[in-house]
C-alpha cells in the first residue's frame, strides 16, 4: 500500500536518528515527521541552532530533538531579539540516544493525545513529561 | 595549563576587523586571537571538526552538520560500534571516527561539553 504523502509539522533535528522518524511512521501511519536530513534536500543541515528555530517558524515546524542546554536557550534568545520560534520538542536525556521505539511511542503517543492541538508558537516542551 | 606566546604581523584590515570582533564578543583583542589560533589549528589538525558557540562555552562540532562531538561520543558509548554509531546517524563512518578521534585527544573538554549541555537547567523561552 502506498503511504499518502502527509505535510510534515514536526522536525527531527540531526542529534536524532532516521530510525527514530522510521518507528513513529510503523507507530502511527503517515505520522507528520520528517528528518532534517530529508527534508529541503538537507540544506538545512547546516543552519545554526538560532537559524534553524527562525526557519522552523516561517515554515510552520515544530524541532525535535534530543535535549541540549543550548537549543532552548537559543529559543529564548530569539525571543528576546523580537523573532519568533515555532516550538521545541526536546527529549529529555534519560531517553536513551538508540531507544527508537520509546523515542517514537513518547513522541506519538503525546503528539495524538494533545501535541497535535496547541499552538505551538514560541513553545517549549520536554519529554517524557514531567509529571 | 602552561601557556605560550605566539606572535604574528597581519595586514591592518584584519587587526580592525580583530578588533571589532572582539568589542562585538565583550573579550579581549588577545583573547579573540588566541582563540583563533587554538581553533584554527585544530581544524586543521582534525578535518571535519569545527568550533560554535554553546551556553558552556566554544565547543566542537561535526563541520556542515548540527551534532557536537560529544553528542557523537554518547551515541557511541551506547553502540560500542563506529559502524553502529554511523548507522544511527547514517553518515559515513569516516564522520564518525573524525568525532572520535577529537573526543579521544581531548576527553577533557568534550566531558565538560557534555556536562554543561546536559546538567544545566533549561533555560527556555
Amino acid at each position: 500500500m502506498t503511504e499518502k504523502p502527509t505535510q510534515p509539522r514536526l522536525l527531527a533535528d540531526e542529534n536524532t536518528s532516521h530510525r527514530f522518524v522510521s518507528a513513529c511512521r510503523r507507530l502511527v501511519q503517515g505520522f507528520p515527521v520528517v528528518h532534517i536530513a530529508r527534508w529541503q534536500d538537507g540544506s538545512w543541515l547546516g543552519l545554526d541552532d538560532a537559524a534553524l528555530l527562525i526557519a522552523c517558524a516561517e515554515s510552520g515546524l515544530i524541532l525535535v530533538a534530543f535535549d541540549r542546554a543550548t537549543l532552548p536557550w537559543h529559543a529564548g534568545q530569539v525571543i528576546r531579539a523580537g523573532e519568533r520560534h515555532g516550538g521545541l520538542i526536546l527529549f529529555r536525556r534519560s531517553v536513551r540516544s538508540t531507544n527508537y521505539g520509546q523515542q517514537a511511542r513518547l513522541l506519538t503517543d503525546f503528539w495524538t493525545i494533545e501535541g497535535h492541538a496547541w499552538d505551538w508558537q514560541n513553545r517549549v516542551v520536554y519529554l517524557p513529561p514531567s509529571r | 595549563m602552561s601557556t605560550a606566546y605566539v606572535s604574528g604581523r597581519v595586514p591592518a584590515r584584519y587587526e580592525r576587523l580583530v578588533t571589532k570582533q572582539a568589542r562585538a564578543a565583550r573579550t579581549s583583542k588577545s583573547d579573540l586571537v588566541a582563540r583563533y589560533v587554538i581553533e584554527k589549528s585544530l581544524e586543521t589538525e582534525f578535518p571535519g571538526v569545527s568550533f560554535r558557540d554553546s551556553l558552556s562555552g566554544r565547543e566542537a562540532y561535526l563541520t556542515g552538520h548540527r551534532v557536537a562531538v560529544w553528542e557523537v561520543l554518547a551515541v557511541y558509548d551506547e553502540t560500542k560500534s563506529v559502524e553502529k554509531t554511523a548507522a544511527h546517524f547514517r553518515w559515513p563512518r569516516v564522520l564518525v571516527k573524525r568525532a572520535l578521534a577529537y573526543a579521544r585527544a581531548f576527553p577533557e573538554e568534550i566531558s565538560r561539553a557534555r556536562d554543561g549541555e546536559t546538567d544545566t537547567a533549561a533555560v527556555a523561552g
